[in-house]
């Protein structure tokens, strides 16, 4: 765990960071994004006191990280920087070798150590490990960069815009790498970036800083729900809707209890429910052949037959897939709803595109700084 | 009156013969002695004052430091000299001392370039993982630069051999004793002789000195592919 406590920076006259507490729990991963100079990197390289902060302090899993001599601090605090830093005179080996060594590791284990990092970032050691960091191209530069940070399995992890420097579809690999890594490694890790869709895709917890101080920490969920002002609102841009879209799954929009009429009766069963004051939902109706359609009950109202109104259920997606996908299946096949279904313990659900529309319109119509709860 | 090639070659023999066989070998092993001793002290001062000059705590003072050196070269090497002559005298030692003062400049100066040239995002990577600073120092910038160091120690001790012909006029010895014999007795072929010598040992320096940096940068680093 890192937590920063009322840490703050000053040159001379100017204050890059104000007064800044911030915690991050155990094994996740907080990006910090902001506006340039907005003092999200002086932050970070605070926590490996590259800057010495001008008060404050910060506590890793405790302990007030000045009670540690510097260069020992470092060396459990992986760092990623900006075009990656690789020492152009050292092979790939020995820059993947540089902690261990510093730590006193011998030989054997660190050949073995980084044999392993280079499979871990998905490089080749028998034919990467004696070139030169020239040799390479960025992306392999910034997977190296990678495994050298990871080298002595520190527990935390400092990352400066590690995937800026490529191109996009490189980014897109490297970021999916670095998740799927994640996941099993569960490092503690500070992530700095300026580029929102990277901190939503990366990030456990989200910081966005501007001018020196913190504005909102939040989840990328609570944060695109509930952004705590207008700054925040415009950071997160104009397709603040198209983003939640790919950040909520569809158990969390979906209809649980819509009613299952058979087919045959459809029509009496239908009325029943008007009858019992029952409005705007969706109803599912299934035939013996076990074929599922579906319609609104509002649409009955204007009296048509069900026979024409109902459509068919042909779309069945996953509890766990975000409603981005839903929507494109929805698209793709021209319907308007989809069938959710999860494991045998899980209840199945109906998720329909007025139910998203209600959604994201609910979440997005809000003032700045009004509380939606999701 | 003809002279054929053949004359030519039987006089030019008849002449330099005696000028190389006994009056170059001492000189030469006097200058070379003066040129190694003195660019030898130049890069021990040189070089760690190079260094010195680029941490942090002494940045700030590097152009004024910069500034007094370039002095050391910017007064012709007669007149350096010349300047010495009053404090310390005549003799080998004064002459060693003008020569570093001289040859100082180029090292220090690259040095400073070579260090000052290491990206910092390297550095700064280096630190970030927990290198001590002399360890940055040793492992990474000193390496980096090692390159330009050495561009400035080859320009040095060129610069050295050349200037080191002054040397005989404070009674330091070396090939200019024989340059300045020729001068004064009006003797062209020892002139050609002594300066065609230092020439030569130059053009050797030159080359043995870019050889050693082959060898030790091949080691550690494929400077072409």
């Amino acid at each position: 765990m890192i937590r920063l406590e009322g840490i703050g920076k000053e040159f001379g006259d100017f204050t890059a960071v104000k007064e800044l507490s911030l915690e991050i729990p155990e094994g996740k991963t907080c990006v910090m994004v902001g506006p340039s100079g907005c003092g999200k990197t002086t932050t970070m390289r605070m926590v490996n006191r590259l800057i010495e902060p001008t008060r404050g302090t910060v506590y890793i899993d405790e302990q007030d990280y000045k009670k540690k001599k510097v260069e020992i601090l470092r060396r459990d605090i992986g760092y990623v920087i900006q075009e990656v830093g690789l020492f152009p005179h050292r092979t790939i080996a020995e820059n993947i070798s540089t902690t261990p060594k510093l730590a006193g590791w011998d030989d054997k284990k660190i050949k073995k150590r980084v044999d392993e990092l280079l499979e871990i970032v998905e490089l080749n050691p028998e034919e990467n490990r004696n070139k030169f960091p020239r040799q390479l191209s960025g992306g392999q530069r910034q997977r190296v960069g990678l495994a050298r940070a990871m080298a002595a399995d520190p527990p935390v992890m400092l990352m400066d815009e590690p995937f800026a420097a490529v191109d996009p579809i490189t980014r897109e690999n490297l970021q999916n790498m670095f998740l799927r890594l994640q996941r099993k490694m569960k490092k503690t890790i500070i992530f700095v970036t300026h580029d929102i869709n990277e901190a939503i895709k990366m990030g456990d917890q989200i910081a966005i800083l501007k001018e020196g101080e913190l504005v909102q920490a939040d989840t990328p969920e609570e944060l695109l729900a509930n952004p705590k002002n207008q700054f925040v609102t415009d950071f997160i841009g104009v397709d603040r809707a198209i983003k939640i879209l790919d950040l909520f799954s569809t158990d969390e929009v979906m209809w649980t209890e819509a009613p299952v009429i058979s087919k045959k009766n459809m029509q009496e069963e239908a009325q029943k429910l008007i009858e019992k004051g029952e409005k705007g939902i969706p109803v599912i109706v299934e035939d013996e052949q076990g074929n599922k359609f579906w319609f609104d009950l509002d649409e009955l109202e204007s009296g048509q037959s069900l026979e024409e109104i109902i459509r068919p259920l042909e779309i069945t997606l996953e509890p766990t897939n975000s409603i981005k996908l839903a929507m494109a299946r929805m698209l793709e096949h021209n319907n308007d709803a989809v069938l959710i279904i999860g494991d045998d313990d899980e209840e199945p659900g109906i998720l329909t595109l007025k139910g998203i529309r209600n959604y994201v319109y609910r979440i997005c119509a809000s003032d700045p700084g009004e509380k939606v709860e999701i | 009156m003809s002279i054929t090639i053949a004359n030519f070659f039987s006089n030019f023999a008849e002449i330099y013969g005696p000028i190389f066989s006994e009056r170059i070998p001492p000189l030469l092993i006097q200058h070379i002695q003066l040129v190694f001793l003195a660019t030898g002290i130049a890069i021990l001062i040189g070089v760690p004052l190079g260094i010195f000059l680029t941490r942090p705590a002494l940045r700030k003072h590097s152009q004024k430091v910069l500034n007094f050196v370039n002095i050391g070269q910017a007064v012709p090497g007669l007149a350096l000299i010349a300047i010495f002559l009053p404090i310390l005298g005549i003799g080998y030692i004064p002459a060693v001392v003008a020569l570093v003062i001289y040859g100082l400049l180029p090292i220090v100066r690259n040095t400073i370039a070579g260090l000052e040239a290491v990206d910092d995002k390297v550095k700064e990577a280096a630190r970030g993982m927990g290198m001590y600073n002399n360890q940055v120092l040793w492992q990474i910038e000193f390496p980096l630069a090692f390159p330009v160091i050495m561009a400035g120690i080859k320009t040095s001790a060129v610069i050295t051999v050349g200037t080191a012909t002054l040397a005989a006029l404070i009674g330091g010895g070396g090939l200019g004793r024989l340059i300045f014999t020729g001068i004064s007795l009006f003797r062209p072929e020892f002139i050609l002789a002594g300066s065609g010598t230092a020439a030569v040992l130059a053009i050797i320096m030159e080359k043995g000195l870019s050889f050693f940096e082959r060898v030790v940068v091949k080691e550690r680093m494929p400077l072409d592919f």
